[in-house]
């Protein structure tokens, strides 16, 4: 007969319960009693009906905490294990809803609690969606208005784009595998840049397989980014969260998907008018500056015309002074000649005087101490001249 | 821009390189400080981008292409069988 430790046993309590699969994967609804919050986020309290009560623990996140309280009616969800330092059985809770939601809201519930606990929401991955798309993968039911509306708007905004259409169910059983099976044709793609994933309004039980956990790992593992359009703009599925870009509808997912050609061409044409207006711009701003340039450059040149004027200038002032100045050596010389004609002996001869001459020395004789009686002395008169002799004095 | 885009013989641009060269060229012609040379050069190259965008956009007719899925295949056969019932 073998005996145990008590921690032993806790132990193999612990491993049994861990094993069982309905205890590790449990709905339990009860209502909440003894609820305490601890400091750092996790929720104490205990499960209960007419009859029993299990103790619960909910350590952060604590999706769903936000339903506990005191005395309310819950469904939680996690696994059932034992406390080994206290031998406390336990259900380790890790989401809680109102009691009296459907299943189906259950089950989407936990989805969305364990793909945000791997990350699959994260703002952080969502990529960027390509300005202009050149191949666009469109995962939607080929019969339906969905699939004419996309190839309509498109064919109308952007004919650019080349539309890949992998057709699959959108609805029942078999539309998460067709969903998978078009993001895998999508996958086998080279040149496929962006995909649709679209379909039109119905209630939560058509819209269930965009709830699908395959279809959540199909939309994260794309190649391409992914916009989600799922019913209408107030269905907000799980392919929506994952999605890179949520569209409200499927019409609006093909005006996001691309560029519209009206705009382009507007956009075109301002590019046209800027470059014309800058480039004409520039060469005018150009023209101005040489304009200035050669205003300044005549201004240092050399002024030859002035130069040429003031070279006439100096000329016939050259000429006039020259001219003057003859006209007053003439005025001069006519005056000198006057009196040079008033000097000329021969003048005064005429008037009756003579000039007296020894006759030896040709000396002028000016004076009569010059001369002694009997000296011959020449005299010149008005016609000629004779000799003579002082006879006394 | 790349070597490629400055050929003025290169026709085979596709929408995006035309347009994303356009509106680099306009961004460069707006900076300005280029020589005039350059710039004339630029405003050719940016007029000849802006006409090939034009045409591009003028003459695209949206394509369809479907791909291979399990579904489709299904579809497919479906369709056939119908197709041979309704001539038996």
């Amino acid at each position: 007969m073998p005996v145990y430790a008590v921690s032993q046993i806790t132990r193999y309590l612990k491993e049994s319960l861990e094993a069982d699969s309905l205890l590790n994967d449990l709905w339990l609804r009860g209502e909440v009693s003894n609820l305490t919050r601890s400091a750092a986020g996790h929720y104490y309290f205990t499960l209960k009906d007419a009859a029993s009560q299990v103790r619960c623990v909910m350590f952060r996140p604590a999706y769903g905490g936000e339903h506990l309280a005191e005395g309310a009616a819950v469904i939680a969800h996690g696994r059932v294990s034992i406390y080994e330092v206290r031998g406390d059985l336990q259900l380790i809770a890790d989401l809680a809803q109102p009691e009296g939601v459907g299943e189906l809201h259950l089950e989407l519930e936990r989805l969305k609690m364990k793909l945000e606990a791997e990350g699959l929401f994260q703002v952080s991955r969502k990529r960027p969606l390509p300005d202009f798309p050149k191949r666009i993968g469109v995962a939607t039911s080929p019969t339906g208005a969905v699939w004419h509306d996309i190839q309509n708007i498109l064919r109308r905004r952007y004919p650019l784009v080349e539309l890949a259409f992998a057709p699959t169910p959108v609805q029942g059983d078999t539309a998460a595998a067709g969903i998978v099976d078009a993001f895998n044709a999508f996958n086998a793609e080279d040149d496929i840049d962006l995909v649709i994933l679209a379909r039109g309004g119905g209630s939560l039980e058509d819209l269930w397989p965009f709830n699908e956990e395959p279809v959540a790992r199909a939309i994260y593992a794309s190649r391409a980014p992914v916009i989600s359009a799922v019913g209408h703009e107030t269905d907000y599925t799980i392919a929506d969260m994952v999605a890179d870009c949520r569209a409200p509808t499927p019409s609006a997912a093909a005006e996001l998907a691309a560029p519209d050609v009206d705009e382009l061409l507007q956009r075109i044409h301002y590019s046209q008018r800027g470059m014309f207006q800058w480039v004409s711009g520039d060469l005018s701003d150009r023209s101005r500056d040489l304009d200035q340039t050669y205003y300044r450059l005549e201004r240092h040149a050399p002024d030859i015309p002035s130069w040429r004027q003031r070279i006439d200038d100096l000329s016939q002032a050259n000429a006039r002074a020259l001219d003057s100045y003859l006209t007053l050596r003439g005025e001069r010389l006519a005056a000198l000649e006057s009196r040079m004609a008033s000097l000329n002996p021969a003048g005064v001869l005429a008037r009756g005087y003579a000039v007296v001459q020894k006759q030896d020395s040709r000396e002028l004789v000016t004076s009569v101490e010059q001369v002694s009686p009997g000296d011959d002395i020449d005299i010149t008169v008005a016609g000629g001249g004779f000799p003579a002799r002082v006879t006394g004095q | 821009m790349s070597e490629t885009n400055d050929n003025p013989n290169n026709e085979e641009l596709s929408f995006e390189e035309a347009y994303t060269s356009l509106e680099e060229t306009v961004r460069a012609l707006e900076e300005g400080g280029l020589p005039l040379s350059e710039a004339t050069r630029l405003f050719e190259e940016g007029t000849r981008l802006a006409r090939i965008c034009n045409e591009l956009l003028s003459a695209a007719e949206l394509r369809i292409t479907r791909l291979q899925t399990a579904y489709g295949e299904q579809m497919r056969l479906l369709t056939e069988d119908r197709e041979r019932d309704a001539e038996d």
